[in-house]
């Protein structure tokens, strides 16, 4: 017999440890087998779940979305009927017609002046 | 090929333990021996032996027969494994591979019992450390398994030329730590 011969044939007296092949018997016949029935029930199951999961986060989003968006507007319109500010308003705008009443008064009563003047005059004369 | 081998992957598919138990008996020499020699450490053999049956148990029905033995398709399986195994090693240097060569070609006393058998293995596997692991996987599946170039090819995803032109190369390789190598004289 060659030399490579004898290698090979070394090779072929190698053989795995009894212990270790009872013991990996034993665990793989315990670890059961996959069976392909349940898994396809699991994958099923499990991709019901997760849709459910994915449409009941999309309802909370738009819930979150509507609350926000009526809570936003709510706040809007209270502050458009805030008493304060409606006071406020009021009176700037008091504020503004006095004002031009003054203007009116100071331009209109030299005028009105010279008028009673007149007719006072015209009064003496008769 | 195991007596009857069709009839129990059949029974073992159905869930029969006891007929996955009568081919792992039977395989079981073959697939540890090739990992053995791949990993260099009887731990890791044992380790990836074990993956590669439980694997096939899980995954049995997926299994087709395509006419060759069911060594084929645990070949493929243990080749796999290598694999995932080197490319996680490349990140892990054990303490074995950091003594140096001497200490990685180690064989334990419980698989090689006489001193030359040990050493006979030792020069072996130093020699397909010289090898591509494909070059390897030929070598190993074809003269210590005695796999046909048509199962050799289904295992490794290549035409039967392929396997053969990996097999003369690897040959001219061994042929220069072993001059009297001839190719026509290989058992």
């Amino acid at each position: 017999m060659n030399e490579f011969n004898q290698y090979i044939e070394s090779l072929k007296r190698i053989e795995p440890d009894a212990g270790f092949r009872a013991r990996t018997r034993n665990l793989i016949m315990a670890s059961g087998q996959r069976n392909a029935i349940k898994e396809f029930g699991r994958g099923f199951w499990q991709d019901i779940a997760f849709g459910t999961a994915l449409v009941a986060g999309s309802i909370l989003l738009m819930l979150v979305g509507v609350m926000y968006s009526y809570v936003n507007t709510n706040t809007l319109a209270r502050k458009s009927f805030n008493e304060e500010d409606v006071l406020k308003e009021a009176q700037s705008l008091e504020f503004a017609i006095e004002l031009g009443e003054a203007v009116y008064f100071e331009n209109s009563a030299d005028a009105v002046a010279a008028a009673l003047e007149q007719i006072s005059k015209s009064r003496e004369a008769n | 090929m195991l007596e009857r081998e069709k009839q129990l992957i059949e029974k073992a598919k159905r869930g029969d333990g006891e007929c996955f138990g009568k081919l792992y008996d039977h395989y079981v020499p073959k697939i540890y021996r090739f990992l053995f020699v791949k990993t260099n450490n009887r731990e890791e053999a044992e380790d990836l032996t074990h993956e590669v049956f439980v694997s096939a148990w899980q995954n049995l029905g997926r299994y087709t027969h395509q006419g060759f033995p069911f060594s084929s398709w645990l070949y493929q399986v243990a080749r796999n494994k290598v694999i995932d195994y080197y490319r996680l090693k490349k990140n892990h240097t054990s303490l074995e591979e950091a003594d140096g060569e001497g200490a990685a070609f180690a064989v334990e006393n419980t698989i090689a019992r006489d001193l030359d058998n040990a050493l006979k293995i030792n020069k072996i596997k130093g020699l397909l450390q010289e090898l591509s692991s494909d070059q390897q996987d030929v070598i190993l599946m074809r003269f210590v398994e005695e796999l046909s170039y048509a199962e050799i090819a289904s295992v490794m995803e290549k035409s039967e030329g392929a396997v053969r032109l990996i097999q003369h190369r690897a040959i001219q390789e061994l042929k220069k730590h072993i001059p009297s190598l001839d190719p026509d004289h290989i058992s």
